[in-house]
């Protein structure tokens, strides 16, 4: 059977079966990355209550018409932080995307044009960083800065730093061996000017699939930061706190730890199908092989 | 009469059910002791011939007519009865020997799993015999350990293990499918030397497939050419490579470097390698008339009206007859 | 093979002694003076200075940093200060929960990850694949705390079968450890299970597509027997990459995990000197930490040669 499908990979009912699982990777994944943006973009000013409002008699309630996800032991609206934890998320994430990418994009761009030991001293940088495991570089980063939101973006940040250092490099090596390269080369261009109008270009595609799963993960890690009371710091709402917090009504209150749990879960899971969609979109290589 | 070791008779293999013919009515017996060369351009469908009769076609690929093996309709076996076929009677060598053997495995594991599989045979009592067998095809030990992986070796030693794996339970069949094109020009010879003395030895009937008019002309006391899905022209060898009836068979030797040197006058000039003009049809738009019309040198009107069946050339009563798809067979010798 | 052995662990060390440069110079920069901290705000200055004294702080940088280092060899990775102990005494028992859960995860990974991508590169594009991966796609955005506090709702408070929290320890007998351990090494484990499902699935259908697969059906094994002895272990090699990388994962998701589920292991001791702001502790189980990731990641080079002999023989592909 097994070899029969391998010889049969490209036959025409399958193909376009699988057209529509991958198109729908990146449906899916689009509509939950812009369900998530638009609860954060819309918390900043509305939510069906306040996300702060502390009501003490409203207390530890179930799921109910006047509160959707319930009450927690504050009597706050659950509903109502989600939407504002989204943000905090979202924030956190595309800051320490962002960290990773303008610090590590130039830094693997430079090891590819000059090799040698800039790149080899990179290289080796990286090596060193992936030795400490992302969340507990988080851990110390946060434990020296101090606990909060920001600290915590520059925690998470410095991990993806040899993240796309190396990508950037990978896919930058390659480059630097084309004709149009040489072409450009010839033509007078410095390495700064070839990196900027030809290289970066070129491995555009590789970062926009490599950012999107680092967000992903990074709105993993911003939860456990929070979780373990690194990341952000009260009155900002934060998924991770809240299920902290949700651990001690564990045995009353089990709606607490479900939604805001959920609501990390539905967003990675959109974020890894974008990511998914994307590399089978602009990669081809990968595509052939699926 | 016992039922023939193989025997195929209008074996057709289309792509799902009434769909495109990759192979249409081969028809061919072969027995025991019998060396038959399966020749062609690539397309042709010597490969799928191979592996219909292995039963290892790809799933969506539909058998019809006669494929039997000593009797046993083999589209119609159970998947269970195919397999204890497999690697036991009928057994098959690949054409790439860089490839074909697993990187992980030691040859030896490799050669005796057959064994163990079929023959319930232990470890130790199978890798016995496969030592015996690498000391057969030419790697003896020590240098040549059951323990050595496939990427110490060369490539006309693995095709040697290749051998050996096929020939570990005795097969009654052998299919070689390309075994030397792959290899270099010097070991070539060698390992069809092999080839023969390993059917010599065990009576086994060989199917051997190739593209080389040369590999065929040493080895199979048979030849069969197939064009487009079809057998075009058979019988024995030295009449077929006598005659050449089918302008297919001319066109196929006149574009081979063996047909070459075989009109090279001695000293003579070297002549010019022949393209045959065209491609292989796909096999979605084969004609309904002669399917080698298209690129036929000797194309007549009736060539582009009336698909030729296999028809004997001469009287008969030789052993194997000589027959060929062709309105207008040449009467002999090779065209200029 | 000998000399290039040598070498790797040549390098390991190079790479982990870089490593603990960069935790100790870390630990410099965090704010606070930890003999202060240690005293109180109303400590005397003349007390302060003592401590200082008897803690190394008024040694200068590098010799502190040999100091510290040049234990290591020996099992001494300093005193804890909020403790008193040499950390080697705390780690110990903490050791004893920390170990058996990161193994335990592990043989979850990589129990449920093979079967099920091996299973799912069988069904390739069939209902049995998109169902799997699908899981798999579920498992891989699945926060392990979350997880965890999932399966603490199911299987301890809904159907009561396994303890929700805190460590029974191992002086009752192995099952009783054990049992306190199932659940963190699930919420740990079955998050990398995905991930690795989904890798194996992938290399095993590369495997699939080799020639050899082609010649283990044609000896007549089925395709069953061509998958598993045939394709697997071709397979295993880039899926061994994966569960290097995962065990650094793992280490670090312990610190959350054991905070989840109250164990006292070597994580919550990170986390707890960590707001204790018990700086010689935090250096030394980081490093700790970052050459055990070196060391497993050194493992899994020496597992390439005993998967893939091309690379066993020394002399590269």
């Amino acid at each position: 059977m097994t070899l029969e499908e391998e010889i049969s990979a490209p036959q025409r009912g399958r193909g376009l079966l699988r057209a529509i699982f991958r198109s729908r990777n990146l449906t899916i994944g689009l509509f939950v990355l812009l369900l998530a943006i638009g609860m954060a973009v819309v918390s900043e000013f509305w939510t069906p209550y306040p996300p702060n409002a502390l009501r003490i008699r409203d207390k530890l309630q179930g799921p109910s018409l006047a509160h959707w996800f319930g009450t927690d032991h504050f009597g706050r609206d659950v509903f109502s932080m989600i939407m504002a934890g989204a943000r905090n998320s979202l924030e956190v994430a595309l800051t320490a995307v962002a960290v990773g990418i303008g610090i590590g994009v130039p830094l693997g761009a430079l090891a590819a044009a000059r090799g040698g030991w800039i790149d080899g001293f990179v290289m080796r940088l990286t090596d060193l960083a992936f030795a400490f495991p992302a969340l507990l570089t988080a851990v110390i980063v946060t434990a020296i800065f101090g606990p909060s939101a920001v600290n915590a973006m520059i925690a998470i940040g410095i991990f993806n730093i040899p993240v796309f250092a190396r990508v950037t490099r990978g896919a930058a090596m390659g480059l630097w061996k084309r004709d149009y390269v040489l072409a450009a080369r010839c033509a007078g261009l410095g390495d700064a000017a070839i990196t900027w109008r030809h290289i970066l270009p070129n491995v555009n595609h590789v970062l926009i699939v490599q950012a999107t799963i680092q967000f992903a993960l990074a709105v993993v890690a911003e939860a456990g930061l929070s979780y373990v009371g690194l990341g952000a710091q009260p009155p900002q709402a934060s998924w991770g706190k809240m299920l902290s917090d949700s651990q001690t009504y564990i045995y009353s209150a089990a709606h607490l730890a479900i939604f805001p749990g959920l609501a990390i879960t539905i967003t990675v899971l959109g974020l890894n199908l974008l990511g998914d969609g994307l590399r089978d979109l602009l990669d081809p290589r990968v595509r052939r092989q699926r | 009469m016992s039922a023939p070791l193989l025997e195929l008779d209008g074996l057709t293999v289309a792509l799902g059910t009434g769909g495109v013919e990759l192979l249409s009515g081969l028809s061919l017996v072969l027995e025991r002791g019998e060396r038959l060369g399966l020749v062609g351009e690539s397309g042709s469908g010597k490969s799928l011939t191979a592996l219909a009769i292995m039963g290892l076609l790809p799933e969506q690929m539909r058998v019809s007519g006669g494929l039997r093996f000593a009797g046993d309709d083999l589209p119609a076996l159970p998947e269970e009865r195919m397999r204890r076929l497999r690697g036991r009677r009928i057994a098959m060598i690949f054409q790439e020997p860089m490839t074909a053997l697993n990187p992980v495995m030691s040859i030896g594991a490799q050669i005796a799993e057959g064994r163990r599989l079929h023959l319930g045979e232990s470890r130790a009592e199978a890798e016995a015999v496969a030592r015996r067998l690498l000391d057969r095809v030419g790697l003896p030990g020590p240098r040549f350990d059951l323990g050595l992986y496939p990427h110490q070796l060369s490539g006309g030693q693995r095709q040697r293990v290749m051998i050996a794996m096929a020939a570990a339970c005795g097969p009654d069949l052998l299919i070689a499918d390309e075994p030397t094109t792959a290899l270099d020009v010097t070991v070539q010879a060698q390992i069809l030397d092999l080839l023969d003395e390993i059917v010599e030895e065990t009576g086994a009937a060989l199917l051997l497939i190739t593209h080389d008019l040369g590999v065929v002309s040493e080895t199979a006391d048979r030849i069969a050419v197939m064009y487009a899905g079809r057998i075009v022209e058979t019988g024995a060898t030295e009449e077929v490579f006598a005659r050449m009836a089918h302008p297919y068979s001319q066109g196929l030797f006149a574009a081979s470097p063996y047909g070459l040197d075989l009109r090279r006058a001695p000293g003579g000039p070297r002549p010019r390698l022949k393209a045959i003009p065209g491609m292989v049809p796909d096999p979605a738009r084969r004609p309904a008339h002669c399917v080698f019309a298209e690129r036929c040198g000797f194309v007549q009107p009736d060539c582009l009206r009336i698909s030729p069946r296999l028809a004997p050339l001469d009287s008969g009563g030789a052993r194997w007859p000589h027959l060929a798809a062709c309105l207008h067979p040449r009467a002999g010798g090779l065209a200029p | 093979m000998t000399s290039y052995v040598l070498g790797r662990l040549f390098a390991l060390l190079l790479t982990t002694l870089a490593a603990s440069l960069i935790v100790f110079l870390l630990m410099q920069i965090l704010p606070g003076d930890p003999a202060a901290v240690m005293l109180g705000v109303n400590a005397q200055p003349e007390t302060l200075a003592a401590l200082r004294t008897k803690l190394g702080l008024d040694q200068p940088l590098w010799t502190r940093y040999l100091d510290w280092i040049g234990g290591f060899p020996f099992g001494d990775f300093g005193v804890s200060h909020t403790y008193s102990t040499p950390i080697s005494q705390l780690l110990a028992p903490r050791i004893m929960v920390t170990l058996p859960l990161a193994l335990l995860s592990m043989a979850i990974s990589v129990g449920v990850a093979l079967p099920v991508g091996v299973y799912a590169a069988s069904r390739r594009g069939k209902p049995g694949d998109f169902l799997s991966m699908g899981a798999a796609q579920i498992g891989v955005a699945i926060p392990n705390f979350w997880l965890g506090l999932l399966l603490i709702l199911f299987f301890a408070l809904h159907l009561r079968w396994l303890p929700a929290s805190g460590f029974a320890g191992w002086e009752d007998g192995l099952w009783r450890g054990l049992r306190s351990l199932i659940l963190p090494a699930l919420a740990l484990g079955l998050p990398l299970a995905a991930i690795l499902a989904r890798v194996t699935r992938s290399a095993v259908i590369e495997a699939l597509g080799e020639d050899f697969i082609r010649t283990a059906r044609a000896k007549g094994l089925t395709s069953r027997a061509a998958l598993w002895r045939h394709a697997t272990p071709n397979a295993l090699i880039p899926v061994a990459t994966i569960v290097g990388m995962q065990f650094s994962f793992l280490l670090a998701g312990t610190i959350i995990i054991e905070n989840v589920f109250n164990l006292p292991g070597v994580g919550r001791l990170i986390f707890q000197s960590i707001a204790q702001r018990d700086l010689v502790t935090v250096q030394s189980l980081v490093t700790l930490l970052a050459a055990c990731v070196i060391f497993v990641n050194f493992l899994v080079d020496l597992a390439y040669g005993w998967l893939d002999p091309r690379l066993a023989a020394g002399g590269g592909r």
